[in-house]
């Protein structure tokens, strides 16, 4: 004011010196009141104080008692005639002058002027976004724990100081410099992201600006089959895993993927957004089928799994359209090995997971877990078989030659004494050993078969059995001399047990394997050389010819074993030796024989049953379990159970903790 | 067959009667006994296993335990070299009032790695499981007629069937027989030599037995000079040597129960009787001392037989 009076003096000063000039009245006007700055597009009171007599609005040195006042904005007249004006402030602005001019009756005249600033919203900030009017951003955040908050700002436009109270915030709170809420921080807003969802976070100020606010969460964590892998499938009650499982060995013997280790983890987020980063942690979780030794020593805790090689692809992804997020689990081989993977897309949550927490399943807001995922392998049964009994040559399963008869009736009542003619030798040289067989003649027209009562076994004199019936009355005197003599053999060759749909086979889910009989297609050479009487220690040894058609060969990535059925083992000598052995194993082959025809004689043998058991021993359990051996019982080894499935001669039904162990390994079967 | 099962449900019930009586607090530990602690590169090592059964456990000893698969754990210097399953499924009461059992095995080849066990001149020690004594065996240089006997049976196939015969290896291959054969022709006085033969006579034996399935019949027509087999005259030459393996290896009880019948069919009744004598009085409860038992009563049966009848007079006793 000072100024503009001095200017208007000046102006006095130099009409004095103009001759035309003439003396106008001295106006003295008192400044305008009223808000400097205001939010676009608000209205605002401006007013000259009036305080007659002492302090009116204007004064006039020469006495003038009455005015007329002149309002302008932007040098427009938009009021009059009084000392107050309201304006609406419609256009943002940083200087705009508002004036007021009080002109006296005697010519005179005074202005007072004011600049008002006139606010908007210049931008809304967050997450490093700024939304300014006509371009609205969106930005996506992670959600938080509970009461978790980022900031939002806003800027005004033209810079500077906002108007009290403003701006005011919608969907956001107010900050404020204390805690009591006295002192608000103007243009600072929080907002909670604990929960997932979009929200739009207005400022206003006139106008309003706003700024979308996604909140991302995990909403699904799953484990997905990578590729043309076995789909993964529920994992069965029993053990009590849960989840899914995967078959990471090869899917045939011609597989040579090397992705069947792979499952994809995929994580949706909600609201379903692209371009989320997902984070990715994975644990090995407590084996839940034991918390005790030899199975799981370290009890509830995990780290326990037996395989190594398990890894994830990355530590984070990003989502697609659909919100998906994928990394690709790569599991290790060994049996009963489990994992869960953990997600979230807030990175620094799923920096607290730990060992415990996720084998306690106490995790951190915002991390999910998949459901449990456990190794299991399939144990591929190569089948063969001898082939059908030959009836000549050396392995031709009778005897033949020329009789002489004894009388009818002696030595027993019933019987006759048959003389072979010959001796008995090797294999069927043992005493009795056609008990029960067949002893067949025919005179060309009539073929007529005795059941074998005995048969001797001699070291030097021809043998002889005892049969019967009466072969020579039955003949009128005259019987025929040719005989073939069978043992009470019944088992037909080749014969294929089916351990896979056996209920023997499922016996191996409790170390998480699955026996699988390989395709008649990937197995074309299925029958070997028929050998009446297959030593033990040649299966013992992987040698001759019983393994000769073996078709595949066993690694980590493909278990496989062979089952090969044979007649019956030399194991023959009734003198004091009356051990039957049903199934043996190549200690060194992953292979193993089965006697058919000695497991068909052996009382309630079960022939999966022997499988099994034989197919426990080329898992890797070299000891039968005690105590239901026959050594000495305080030699007991293993697991001392009387039902284990790996104890000697009359294995139990179930396999112990000690077989669990053996075959639950990483490498190959 | 329906009798053996009945057996086999009774044992059972009989085992499983003492193994629930037994107090198990005692451990048996296994005694390894060799006969030689010195032996050569490529001599087979026989040990016996033996162990007592403390009166506490059971008072009416059994004839035998049949034993579950054990290994013998072969170390050099501290390293496992060799991990050899024992094969034996039978401890034999040995002395009863020592109430010990015995078995004894041969350890030569590792059947599974398919390689010699005592391949270099060291000190190896040997145990039998988890409870044994520790055998030490000091390994030396071969002489130079048993590193011949050993160059000429390199081949895997040779060790199985000179461990196992034809029963294991399957088909006879000639080379293999022809090794074994060198080996007896070349170097007759080392063990490796004895053991060829003792392999090689039961298995000529096996083979004339299939061709000539009357053992009286082959008998009678040798006797009387109507024919001539060369299987038999094998079988009895090598079943001669291989009778002179030392009295604990195993194969030899086989051996001295065919030579015996090898003899009868030679006519030479003395012999055999004075075989499975020796069969019977060394190894009396072994199968084989069993089985000369019965074969001597029914050779006396079969002299007593052929003394009733005229005398032959072709017949000569070799």
């Amino acid at each position: 004011m000072k100024t503009r009076y001095i200017l208007q003096c000046g102006l006095i000063f130099i009409g004095t010196l103009v001759p035309t000039a003439f003396a106008c009245h001295e106006v003295e006007l008192r400044p305008i009141i009223g808000i400097e700055v205001v939010p676009v597009g608000s209205s605002a009171n401006y007013y000259v104080p009036d305080e007659p007599p002492t302090k009116p609005a204007a004064f006039c040195k020469q006495g003038c008692s009455s005015f007329t006042y002149t309002w302008k904005v932007n040098g427009e007249v938009v009021g009059s005639d009084s000392t107050s004006y309201e304006h609406t402030w419609s256009s943002i602005g940083t200087k705009i002058p508002l004036s007021v001019t009080a002109s006296c009756g005697g010519g005179g005249h005074a202005t007072a002027f004011k600049d008002i600033r006139v606010v908007g919203v210049g931008s809304v900030s967050a997450g490093g976004q700024i939304s300014i009017p006509g371009n609205i951003k969106t930005i996506y955040v992670a959600k938080g724990s509970d009461g978790a908050t980022i900031p939002v700002t806003a800027a005004p436009n033209p810079s500077g100081a906002w108007p009290t109270g403003k701006p005011t915030w919608e969907n956001a709170n107010q900050a404020y410099e204390d805690e009591e809420h006295e002192h608000p921080i103007p243009g600072l807003a929080t907002f909670p992201i604990d929960s997932a969802g979009t929200t739009t976070v207005t400022a206003t100020c006139g106008t309003s600006l706003s700024i979308n606010i996604v909140v991302v969460e995990v909403d699904l964590l799953e484990w997905k089959t990578y590729g043309d892998n076995t789909p993964l499938d529920s994992h069965p009650a029993v053990p009590n895993n849960g989840g899914k499982r995967i078959f990471p060995g090869h899917q045939s013997p011609t597989d040579a993927s090397s992705d069947r280790k792979k499952v994809y983890v995929e994580a949706v987020v909600s609201p379903i957004v692209a371009g989320i980063e997902v984070y990715f942690k994975w644990y090995d979780v407590d084996d839940p089928s034991s918390d005790t030794s030899p199975i799981d020593s370290n009890g509830a805790a995990g780290n326990d799994n037996r395989g190594s090689g398990a890894s994830l692809s990355a530590t984070s992804a990003t989502t697609d359209a659909n919100g998906k997020a994928s990394v690709v689990f790569t599991v290790s081989m060994a049996p009963g090995d489990n994992f869960k993977v953990f997600a979230s897309t807030n990175s620094s949550m799923l920096n607290e997971m730990t060992q415990a927490k996720a084998d306690s399943m106490t995790l951190p807001d915002t991390v999910v877990a998949t459901e449990m995922l456990t190794t299991w392998r399939k144990l591929w049964v190569e089948r063969d078989s001898m082939e059908t009994i030959p009836t000549s040559g050396n392995e031709k399963n009778h005897v033949s030659g020329s009789a002489t008869y004894g009388p009818y009736g002696v030595p027993i009542p019933g019987r006759t004494e048959v003389e072979l003619n010959l001796n008995l030798y090797d294999d069927w040289s043992y005493i009795d050993q056609f008990e029960n067989g067949r002893f067949v003649i025919t005179d060309g027209t009539t073929e007529r078969t005795y059941t074998v009562f005995s048969n001797t076994s001699y070291y030097f004199s021809h043998d002889k059995i005892v049969v019967i019936g009466d072969p020579t009355g039955d003949f009128g005197g005259n019987p025929p001399t040719d005989y073939e003599l069978y043992d009470d053999d019944a088992t037909a060759m080749p014969t294929y047990p089916d351990i896979e749909n056996s209920s023997w086979g499922s016996k191996f889910n409790v170390a998480y394997i699955k026996p699988v009989n390989i395709d008649a297609s990937d197995n074309p050479r299925k029958t070997v050389v028929f050998d009446r009487n297959l030593d033990i220690y040649a299966v013992m040894t992987v040698s001759g010819n019983w393994m000769m058609q073996r078709d595949h060969s066993s690694s980590n990535s493909f278990w496989n074993v062979l089952v090969v059925s044979a007649f019956q083992d030399t194991d023959k000598d009734t003198d004091g030796d009356i051990y039957e052995v049903c199934g043996v194993s190549a200690i060194a082959g992953n292979a193993c024989v089965f006697y058919a025809e000695t497991c068909r004689e052996a009382s309630g043998s079960d022939v999966e049953h022997t499988i099994v058991h034989e197919l426990g021993h080329t898992g890797g359990v070299l000891y039968h379990c005690g105590p239901a051996t026959l050594i000495p019982p305080q030699i007991e080894r293993g697991c001392g159970q009387t039902n284990c499935l790996m104890s000697n001669g009359g294995p139990g039904s179930d396999f112990c903790d000690y077989n669990i162990v053996e075959f639950r390994k990483d490498s190959n079967w | 067959m329906r009798n053996r099962t009945i057996c086999v449900a009774i044992f059972w019930l009989i085992v499983m009667l003492f193994v629930s009586q037994v107090n198990a607090a005692e451990n048996i530990i296994f005694e390894l006994v060799a006969k030689q602690q010195t032996i050569k590169v490529g001599e087979p090592l026989t040990i016996d296993v033996v162990f007592s059964v403390p009166e506490s456990h059971i008072s009416e000893l059994p004839e035998s335990y049949d034993y579950d698969l054990e290994f013998f754990y072969v170390e050099k210097e501290g390293v496992l070299i060799g991990k050899v399953p024992s094969f034996f499924d039978k401890f034999k009461i040995n002395n009863s009032q020592d109430r010990q059992y015995r078995a004894t095995a041969v350890l030569f080849y590792d059947w599974l790695e398919r390689k010699l066990l005592f391949e270099v001149p060291s000190n190896y020690s040997v145990r039998f499981g988890d409870l044994s004594t520790i055998l030490t065996v000091n390994v030396e240089k071969p002489s130079n007629v048993e590193e011949l006997a050993l160059s000429l049976i390199s081949d895997p196939n040779d060790y199985f069937f000179l461990g196992f015969g034809s029963r294991v290896h399957g088909e006879k291959h000639s080379e293999t027989i022809l090794h074994l054969e060198e080996v007896v022709k070349r170097c007759p006085e080392t063990v490796l030599a004895k053991w060829c033969a003792a392999r090689l006579g039961l298995e000529y034996f096996k083979d004339f037995e299939k061709k000539h399935r009357s053992i009286m019949k082959f008998r009678s027509a040798k006797t009387q000079g109507q024919i001539q087999e060369p299987l038999f005259d094998k079988a009895h030459l090598y079943l001669t040597k291989g009778a002179t393996l030392p009295n604990d290896f195993p194969i030899r009880e086989e051996v001295l129960l065919q030579l015996a019948v090898a003899k009868f069919i030679n006519n030479d009744l003395i012999k055999a009787n004075s075989i499975l004598d020796e069969l019977a009085t060394k190894y009396p409860n072994s199968k084989y001392g069993k089985k000369a038992v019965k074969a001597k009563a029914e050779l006396q049966e079969i002299q007593h037989s052929e003394s009733a009848q005229p005398k032959d007079p072709n017949h000569a006793e070799d």
